[in-house]
């Protein structure tokens, strides 16, 4: 045997041609693989092989533990890539040779045999019952016309979170645990590595400037998210996947370049307003001199001259702010670093506001003394700030400068390779910016208050209280002095002693910041060692813009001048919540994709449908119009999970999406909850869920005594006026309160507020009243307690250090009593939570009174709060001879919100899609798809020009089905289904045969589809 | 003659019928009884001579796989074959019922071998030592406790069972294997050099052995301690031996050489000059290799302080072109390939060595010792023929042999065991004898 073995080559020629037929494997356990390697470079125009004689047919041998066989190019396909595509699909027969010969590890194919219609499934019921088998089907017939992407999963997604989720809250100090992460079951580095270098974003210019805000946005967006998947070290940044060390500074330089060039273009539009708007008050005021100075002739070549210099002067100081800008972005970025791992196009806009906000704060310093100095003269122009600060002026000139006609605009839009579709962007919304932007003068005005308030002991040194009384009193006297302003270059000096009166003032706050200690003080939520830290990261101190800018989403603030924008930052529900991962990561949990119809028209509302990962149809829930064929719709999954699906639309009359053809279903997507979908639409006011709109309850009380009223105030970010919100109420009942337990919020400007009001009825001693957004998992709690009697000379009275504590926190209740002897024990009871939740006391215990006091502290349990209570408790104790009692209400820690369970999905087949019509067809040909049966109807030549039904449609497809055409004659056709997703509890029978395709399908939908094609 | 050519005594030897109920005891049928050990087998064998007169053919009766225990006493102790050990019949020859007695052969080997026919080595074998390997067949597939000794292995492989036998797939995982012991070596010029693995069955059980350590205890020095722990056998003539000399159990009393020169086949298996054409199936690239026997000696690769005489005219010549494929097994499932381990060129090497592993094959008979096993080292002293005068030692032939084949053979008054010897041709002789 060893002779033997010894004396074999182990080459095809030399021992022997070993032949062999056998089975390409299944496609996912090589298909990846294989197509990362070739885009990598390594080996491949490969495919796993099951031989027959050589390897079971069974599931002995697993499918991805069969060998790699080398697929044999014929020589008319050329070499290194330059000349064929593979396009194996698993399932095909083949037949090769071993290059190795007799040691057969190295399979070799040569070629397929022919498949055709009689060729059956690989294993037959019976092979299957007796040797365990496992069913293989032959080749699938082609799905597409397009290469199918390579970031396929073959797993569900799992829908909870995985991974610790960062709250958004995080210091800015703390490098937080990611949430987001590397694929673990997804393909090869190599594959990773290729599309994430070929994944192209190609922004579409708009023909207006009307995307300068959204192209920053966009550079932060994507700034923000490369930088969440670095691993930091040691001061370096690595990146995992490219396994690259990433020089971040540079990066960083590279993306405030970018930022730059942008603000560089709104600089110049300021500018141009700015002096298109002197030039015209000059011109006022030259033309009133000329009328009413009668040397005018003497002082008009002057002040012509002055203007000219002026003009010029404020040319060179914007020119002068591009770099300030460009130093202000890249301490920004900076600090962005370990901020947030969401960013959100609100956040990201917030931070846009604050690149704004340092612009115009930059732009009024620099301007402002110049500007002051000739308010006098021109007697209308006011200060600088008046200008910036002025929301509509600015939005007008802002507009005026861009001089953009709206309807010659295109919006601004996005191409990315990856999505193979146009995504379109929001045109630039000035308004909201210029809000923002107030925003942050509020806060910062708030800010330098408590700066102040914090400075107040603190004493400023003489010499620059002097320093300050000195430019105060220069400045007033080139301002004062008419003669002198005349005279050329009267306008520096004034510039000069603005700035060195600045400069003064600055002094002193700098003095004053940098002795406070600000370690214990919040401000609205946020930490203000925090806010300080980054303010003096970005060049300034808390008192100062930098002060405000510090507290906008993106460092990790909790500000709450942004709430709900931190609520989506750090928790987001929908794909508009979250910006979308990078390639080769995704969120630590899956967000249900969305479905977006780029194209000319507008309005449509689409539903993605998941099965299995996969997209299983798009629901048109509203076709909206305007739209012309062809026309893509984008399957959107920021969180990474789902990718590869390409879907297009079917255009009706009136360029109404009808319906749309899901030509490659993808992989990896959730699914999100079915129930009642688009039924909402039919409602005038009754919205759809429009995942965009957050909805927020607040209570003006959360605890109340029987007999008085609250306001519950539902704020609904998003929603037009007159969106109707139905609720719910519960914990109470009709006797408990005047309003009816169930209504509705109509909601205006965004709010609607609800008074609820008490009667004194409650039999009990709280009652926690519940109003809940139907449909919604919003809802707020308020306590009701029942007002107390009166009772002369109480003998026992409790009190407690706190209404209402948070979990972790300790709270001490006391009583106090009157003629008691000392020493003697009272006992109590605890109810209304369980003995958990406090860690050292049980539910009964006595006070010990001593001089008619006796205190106990109760200290709650965070760890066992957080994983085990979802609800705020009541912590209730009375006292066993029910002299008195008292209830703390012990706050749960809020719970991320989870996406809501799927529901079961099911479909009906509408109409097949002729892909590719074929040749050789005939009239006794037939098509099925596995419960249906089909007719084609043929040309003349035999091409499939469409499929007709011949029995009663049956539905309860959980996927999307293969369809086979059972002909003799004919090739080359290709046929898709049409799917149609059945509402839940509309079919007769989900998962069945008895389904009516007549209570789902519009037939004009049908009708459509063939007009289309 | 010696004790042990005579001492004879059948403590027990039963066939069982093939559903366990009958079983007879066959001592009183025997005539003989041959066992037999190979290095190059994958399982031992035996052989049984029977006569009696009733048919146990018909009566147990012998179908095949029927189980066969004996435990047979020696001067050497027990020769045990039972429990996990017994032997089972493969095939009933020579049957013969014509005089009223009944005489046939039973041909037996080990349940494992039988068992090899009905298993199949199917899955993918994940990149591992390959010991490890033979580890799992042997105790996954083959699903046996007689493992005797498995040498590790300093090379990894990864491959695909193709639906083989397991004793195809463990021999067939011989020649892929490298010694921790082998010497270092190089791909390109240097090559390890290795002949690879044998696997074989003895009476220890299932052994993975390289033919490098195997071979290289033939040289092991006369002083060397490991030298007490093998049988040294004598040869001082062909006569008659003195019966209850218990020294006479470890007399040669036969022996021939079966195999020396053979210039022609050396000159074609390339035992001196080759040349390897060596293609890499991946990387698509070609290697060639020359292989000279006499470069091989003179950087003293193969050890021994002996060079081989070798003929001028035809020493020099390439005598055999070769063309060898890459051989990495199967790829993970990613695609990519690891290396095998072994050199580009081993087989070029691994053929001169093989070749010359068995040039001296030396035949002979000892009193029956069944202590001996085929894998094991014995040392063989011959005296030198002067003049029709011995007593001098002949340092040439003498020295440490490695057992390649084994017939224990029990017979009353016959008791033998025949040997088949070989040891490196280039350790001719144990050194320092």
């Amino acid at each position: 045997m060893i002779e033997e073995s010894l004396l074999k080559s182990g080459i095809l020629g030399k021992d022997g041609f070993v032949w062999w037929i056998g089975r390409v494997a299944k496609r996912d356990t090589w298909f990846r693989e294989n197509l990362g390697n070739a885009f990598s470079g390594e080996q491949g125009f490969r495919c796993k092989v099951r031989i027959i004689g050589y390897h079971p047919f069974d599931d002995k041998l697993k499918e991805e533990d069969l060998p790699w066989a080398q697929v044999m190019l014929d020589a008319a396909s050329g070499n290194a890539a330059n000349g064929s595509t593979m396009l194996l699909q698993g399932g095909e027969t083949c037949v090769g040779f071993f290059l190795d010969g007799e040691d057969a590890q190295q399979p070799v194919i040569i070629g397929l045999l022919h498949r055709n219609a009689n060729v059956k499934e690989s294993t037959n019921d019976e092979l299957k019952r007796k040797e365990g088998e496992t069913e293989f089907k032959n080749t699938p017939l082609y799905t597409g016309n397009k290469i199918p992407s390579t970031n396929r999963s073959k797993t569900e997604p799992k829908s909870l979170p995985q991974i610790p989720r960062l709250s958004g809250t995080s210091t800015v100090e703390g490098t937080s645990n990611k949430a987001v992460c590397l694929w673990s079951d997804k393909p090869s580095d190599a594959a990773a590595k290729f599309e994430i270098k070929n994944t192209k974003y190609v922004r579409i210019p708009s023909r207006c400037s009307n995307d300068l805000i959204g192209g920053i946005t966009r550079i932060l967006q994507d700034f923000i998210a490369i930088v969440n998947t670095l691993e930091q070290s040691i001061g370096q940044f690595i990146d995992p996947l490219l396994n690259e060390i990433v020089d971040i500074a540079n990066t960083i330089k590279n993306i405030a370049r970018q930022i730059g060039g942008i603000v560089k273009q709104i600089i110049n539009s300021i500018r141009t307003g700015i002096i298109k708007c002197l030039i015209g008050l000059f011109k006022k005021f030259l033309g009133l001199q000329k009328k009413i100075d009668p040397t005018h002739s003497l002082t008009g070549p002057v002040l012509q001259k002055a203007t000219k210099t002026l003009l010029q002067q404020i040319f060179c100081i914007f020119e002068k702010l591009i770099d300030v800008m460009i130093d202000f972005v890249i301490k920004m970025l900076e600090n962005m670093i370990n901020g947030v791992i969401n960013p959100t196009i609100c956040a990201a806009e917030q931070a846009v506001s604050g690149i704004l906000a340092k612009l115009m704060s930059l732009i009024e310093k620099a301007l402002e003394p110049i500007l002051s100095g000739v308010k006098w003269l021109t007697g209308g122009l006011g200060t600088i700030s008046g200008i910036l600060r002025d929301v509509s002026t600015l939005a007008t000139q802002i507009y005026n400068f861009i001089s953009c006609d709206e309807f010659k605009c295109n919006k601004p839009s996005e191409w990315i390779s990856s999505t193979s579709a146009a995504l379109q962007r929001g045109a630039d919304d000035w308004q909201k910016q210029l809000d923002n932007i107030d925003v942050l003068g509020g806060i910062s005005k708030d800010l330098t208050q408590i700066s102040k308030a914090i400075d107040a002991e603190v004493v400023i040194p003489d010499r620059l209280q002097q320093e300050l009384k000195n430019a105060e009193s220069n400045l007033a006297r080139v301002k004062d002095d008419e003669d002198f302003i005349l005279v050329e270059g009267a306008d520096s000096q004034i510039e000069v002693a603005e700035a060195a009166l600045q400069i003064a003032r600055n002094n002193i706050k700098l003095n004053g910041s940098e002795n406070t200690d600000l370690n214990e003080v919040s401000y609205r939520g946020s930490n203000l060692s925090g806010l300080n830290k980054i303010a003096k990261g970005l060049g300034g101190n808390l008192s100062s813009i930098e002060g405000a800018i510090a507290s906008i989403s993106l460092f990790g603030s909790n500000n709450s001048s942004f709430g709900e924008c931190n609520e989506k930052t750090s928790n987001p529900q929908t794909q508009y919540d979250l910006s979308p991962v990078p390639f080769g990561y995704k969120y630590s949990y899956c967000i249900p994709p969305i479905a977006v119809a780029f194209g000319d028209g507008n309005e449509a509302k689409l539903i993605p449908i998941v099965s299995n990962g996969s997209i299983f149809d798009v629901v048109v829930c509203d076709g909206g119009s305007g739209y012309s064929s062809p026309l893509s719709i984008a399957i959107i999954d920021n969180s990474g999970y789902g990718q590869g699906a390409q879907v297009d639309a079917i255009v009706g009359v009136g360029g109404s999406i009808t319906g749309a053809i899901v030509i490659s279903g993808g992989s990896g997507y959730c699914p999100g909850n079915y129930n009642n979908i688009c039924s909402e639409v039919d409602s005038e006011n009754r919205k759809p869920k429009d995942p965009s709109i957050i909805l927020k309850l607040t209570t003006s009380k959360n605890e109340i005594t029987e007999g008085s009223e609250f306001v519950i105030t539902l704020k609904a970010f998003g929603a037009i006026d007159g969106s109707i919100y139905d609720y719910t109420i519960s914990g109470v009942d009709n006797d408990n309160i005047d309003n009816s337990l169930t209504g509705t919020f109509i909601v205006k400007d965004e709010t609607s507020s609800l008074t609820i009001k008490t009667k004194q009825s409650l039999l009990d001693d709280i009652k926690l009243f519940t109003l809940k957004l139907n449909d919604y998992n919003e809802d707020i709690d308020v306590v009701i307690k029942k007002k107390r009697q009166i009772v002369k000379n109480p003998q026992y009275r409790l009190s407690s250090s706190s209404d209402f504590v948070n979990a972790g926190d300790s709270f001490t209740i006391t009583l106090d009593t009157k003629e008691i002897p000392d020493n003697t024990l009272v006992s109590y009871t605890i109810t209304g939570i369980d003995s958990r939740i406090l860690t050292n006391a049980s539910l009964r215990g006595n006070f010990e009174v001593s001089q008619q006091k006796s205190q106990i502290t109760f200290k709650t349990n965070r760890q066992y709060i957080k994983e085990n209570i979802d609800k705020n408790v009541i912590f209730v104790l009375t006292l066993d001879n029910k002299k008195s009692y008292i209830f703390i209400l012990i706050k749960a820690i809020p719970k991320p919100k989870l996406p809501k369970p799927p529901g079961p999905v099911s479909g009906c087949i509408i109409d097949l899609y002729i892909l590719s019509p074929g040749i050789g067809y005939t009239s006794g040909d037939t098509i099925t798809d596995g419960k249906n049966t089909y007719i084609p109807i043929v040309s003349p030549n035999g091409s499939i020009v469409k499929a007709q039904k011949i029995n009663d449609p049956i539905c309860g497809f959980t996927g999307r089905p293969i369809i086979n055409i059972n002909t003799n004659t004919g090739v080359g056709a290709e046929v898709i289904p049409v799917m149609k997703y059945t509402l839940p509890g509309t079919e007769t029978g989900t998962g069945t045969e008895t389904g009516n395709l007549q209570s789902v399908i519009d037939q004009k939908q049908v009708i459509n589809v063939v007009d289309c094609v | 003659m010696a004790i042990a050519v005579s001492g004879l005594r059948y403590q027990s030897v039963t066939i069982a019928s093939l559903d366990g109920t009958k079983t007879i005891d066959i001592t009183n049928s025997i005539l003989g009884i041959d066992y037999y050990e190979d290095i190059l087998s994958p399982c031992i064998t035996m052989t049984i001579d029977l006569m009696n007169a009733y048919s146990i053919f018909n009566g147990l009766p012998i179908r095949g796989g029927e189980s066969v225990a004996m435990e047979i006493e020696t001067v050497f102790g027990n020769f045990r074959l039972d429990g996990e050990k017994a032997m089972f019949v493969t095939k009933l020859s020579g049957l013969d019922a014509q005089r009223k007695s009944e005489s046939f052969t039973l041909h037996l080997t080990s349940k494992e071998a039988l068992q090899n026919e009905t298993v199949r080595c199917y899955k993918k074998y994940n990149k591992a030592t390959i010991n490890t390997h033979i580890n799992d067949i042997l105790k996954n597939v083959l699903q046996t406790t007689k493992i005797g000794q498995i040498e590790q292995t300093s090379n990894s492989y990864s491959f695909i069972g193709n639906n083989k036998k397991p004793f195809h797939i463990m021999t067939w995982l011989g020649p892929k294997s490298i010694s921790i012991h082998s010497k270092s070596g190089n791909s390109g010029k240097e090559a390890k050099g290795t002949s690879g693995f044998l696997f074989y069955e003895n009476i220890d059980g299932f052994n993975f052995r390289s033919i490098d350590s195997l071979v290289s205890n033939t040289q092991i020095q006369n002083s060397s301690s490991d030298k007490e722990n093998i049988f040294k056998y004598t040869f001082d003539g062909i006569g008659a031996i003195q019966a209850n000399d218990l020294s006479n159990n470890f007399k040669i009393l036969n022996y021939n050489y079966e195999k020396n020169i053979d210039l022609m086949k050396s000159l074609r298996v390339g035992m001196y000059v080759n040349k390897t054409y060596f293609y890499n199936m991946y990387t698509q690239e070609l290697d060639i290799y020359k292989y000279r026997l006499k470069d091989e000696l003179e950087n003293k690769k193969l050890g021994g302080n002996e060079s081989i005489a070798m003929s001028e005219q035809f020493g020099d010549s390439i005598t055999r072109i070769m063309t060898r494929a890459s051989d990495h097994g199967i790829l993970d499932s990613k695609g990519t390939f690891a290396e095998s381990g072994r050199d580009n060129a081993d087989m070029a090497k691994s053929f001169s060595r093989y070749n010359l592993l068995f040039t001296q094959a030396l035949n002979m008979n000892v009193p029956c010792n069944v202590k001996l096993k085929a894998g094991d080292i014995i040392y063989a002293q011959f005296q030198q023929m002067e003049s029709a005068q011995t007593g001098e030692v002949d340092k040439e032939q003498s020295g440490n042999y490695l057992i390649k084949e084994l017939r224990h053979h029990f017979s009353p008054n016959e008791m033998l065991t025949s040997l088949r010897l070989v040891r490196d041709s280039y350790g001719l002789y144990g050194t320092n004898q």
